[in-house]
């Protein structure tokens, strides 16, 4: 039975309800994400159970090497400056927000003054409340300064070179850059080194990771930030959501597998059925 | 009460996204589109205002405090208020000529300037980079040297042989790396996306653990 018959048999149960799309990806992945929610609340249940044992999570030198930058910011009295990306509200903005939130609560327990750059005012203003949520948590709301949040400019090269100046300028000891950046990952990076500042990037656009690699002391390879939440909070529950992270992408890399060898021995099967409807 | 709303809100507005991804049912479908979608474009015009409020606050600031480097604020807050007055009230907004003067003849160049020193960093990067001091980095600049000696005439012209590595190392090392980094990526968007649906990530709403 070739592609063009099977999708003629399929079309029929799903047209009604189902939406399709130009890639014809749409039962693929409505039934990756349905397996992947059934996922999410086996390993929901698993992990409110506390007697139930979790994967455990292993070493991220790059998160691990936040508590020493903050450490060194401490000692040599200088600030660390917060870089949460280019995008808006996006998945990776959520993920730096989420370290955000760590490193906020660090550097007000050790008085570390902590600078925020931002280039969407919708983000500053989040940012800007869980940042003095910290400080209030960590009882030292006075020690927020809202001088140091500051939103630069929509312009993606004007953000870079406010960026910049400020951390050459403040001399920061720590320069943390998470979430989704672009073009402007080396000025940025290039600028921290130049300070002198211990940097840390996590983000997710594998174009700009060579330049990170290259230009910054840790970086998170790629999908590390979406770790990061649950690695610097030992929660469970997050941990169950990356439990069943990697079930998916265990299945994904058996259908890679798969497809490759049906391929080789001449049968488009595999990738047939992922395009069915 | 402060984040029962938000987590609410977001589940509620995600879910209704997340059935107009892929189901057809008409009223949601149609709630989606003419109310859901055009609600984040006016939250977000709401947010503009935020900004341009904490960059006038501080660099007012700057100004009345004297705070080192000042003269710049006034700058920045003279333009600010001279591309605000040009694209609200000339006539043709953003497409007077006033404007478009501005807007062409500053911020064109000087975005194109920032950018172009992107080269001068590369250079700097991969020099403090390419040092053979452990197993992995003499391989990068290993494998750096090939790619770069096959991209040039000049490799060509020493050998044959270069931009042939050069093309197996970018088409098949490198490929295959960056296509497993990304269904890693898509893999954690899609838990990241799960995690603030259903209210497991909440670092975003203030630190509260």
């Amino acid at each position: 039975m070739n592609l063009a018959s099977m999708r003629a048999a399929v079309a029929p149960l799903f047209t009604s309800w189902l939406k399709s799309d130009s890639n014809q990806i749409s039962l693929a992945s409505f039934l990756l994400f349905g397996f992947f929610a059934a996922l999410v609340i086996y390993y929901y249940r698993v992990a409110t159970q506390s007697s139930r044992p979790l994967p455990k999570l292993r070493r991220i030198a790059g998160l691990d090497a936040i508590d020493e930058s903050i450490g060194r910011a401490t000692e040599m009295g200088r600030p660390v400056v917060f870089n949460p990306g280019m995008s808006s509200f996006s998945a990776p903005t959520y993920g730096a927000l989420a370290v955000l939130s760590y490193v906020a609560k660090q550097t007000a327990r050790y008085d570390v003054r902590l600078i925020g750059c931002f280039r969407y005012p919708e983000v500053l203003a989040v940012a800007q409340s869980t940042i003095q949520a910290c400080y209030v948590e960590e009882g030292k709301p006075d020690a927020f300064r809202t001088d140091d949040m500051r939103y630069l400019s929509g312009d993606q090269f004007g953000f870079a070179s406010g960026c910049v100046g400020i951390v050459q300028r403040e001399r920061a000891a720590a320069h943390h850059m998470f979430g989704s950046l672009a073009a402007e990952a080396l000025l940025l990076a290039e600028a921290g080194a130049a300070a002198g500042a211990i940097q840390i990037a996590g983000q997710t656009n594998n174009l700009q990771t060579p330049f990170l690699v290259a230009a910054c002391d840790y970086c998170l390879m790629v999908e590390e930030l979406y770790v990061a939440s649950a690695y610097l909070t030992q929660d469970r529950l997050r941990t169950g959501m990356l439990a069943a992270q990697d079930i998916i992408k265990v299945i994904l890399i058996a259908l890679i597998l798969s497809g490759t060898l049906f391929v080789t021995f001449g049968s488009t099967l595999i990738g047939d059925l992922l395009i069915l409807y | 009460m402060r984040r029962t709303v938000p987590l609410t809100i977001s589940f509620v507005a995600g879910m209704i996204m997340v059935i107009d991804g892929w189901l057809k049912i008409g009223f949601i479908n149609n709630f989606a589109t003419r109310y859901l979608m055009p609600s984040v474009t006016i939250s977000v015009g709401w947010a503009a205002g935020l900004g341009a409020l904490n960059l006038i606050r501080l660099h007012s600031r700057n100004i009345a405090q004297k705070r080192l480097n000042y003269q710049y604020s006034f700058v920045l807050l003279g333009f600010f208020f001279l591309m605000l007055t040009c694209g609200v009230f000339l006539q043709g907004n953003t497409t007077a000529p006033f404007y478009q003067f501005f807007y062409s003849s500053f911020q064109v160049n000087l975005s194109a300037a920032v950018y172009s020193l992107n080269s001068f960093y590369l250079v700097s990067a991969c020099y403090r980079t390419f040092r053979a001091r452990s197993w992995e980095s003499t391989a990068l600049l290993v494998v750096a040297c090939f790619t770069m000696i096959g991209s040039v005439p000049m490799g060509a012209a020493m050998w044959g042989g270069f931009p042939v590595i050069q093309n197996w190392i970018v088409k098949v090392i490198n490929d295959a790396a960056i296509r497993g980094l990304s269904i890693g990526v898509t893999l954690g968007t899609l838990s990241q996306c799960v995690r603030n649906l259903v209210g497991i990530e909440r670092g975003h709403l203030q630190a509260g653990e």
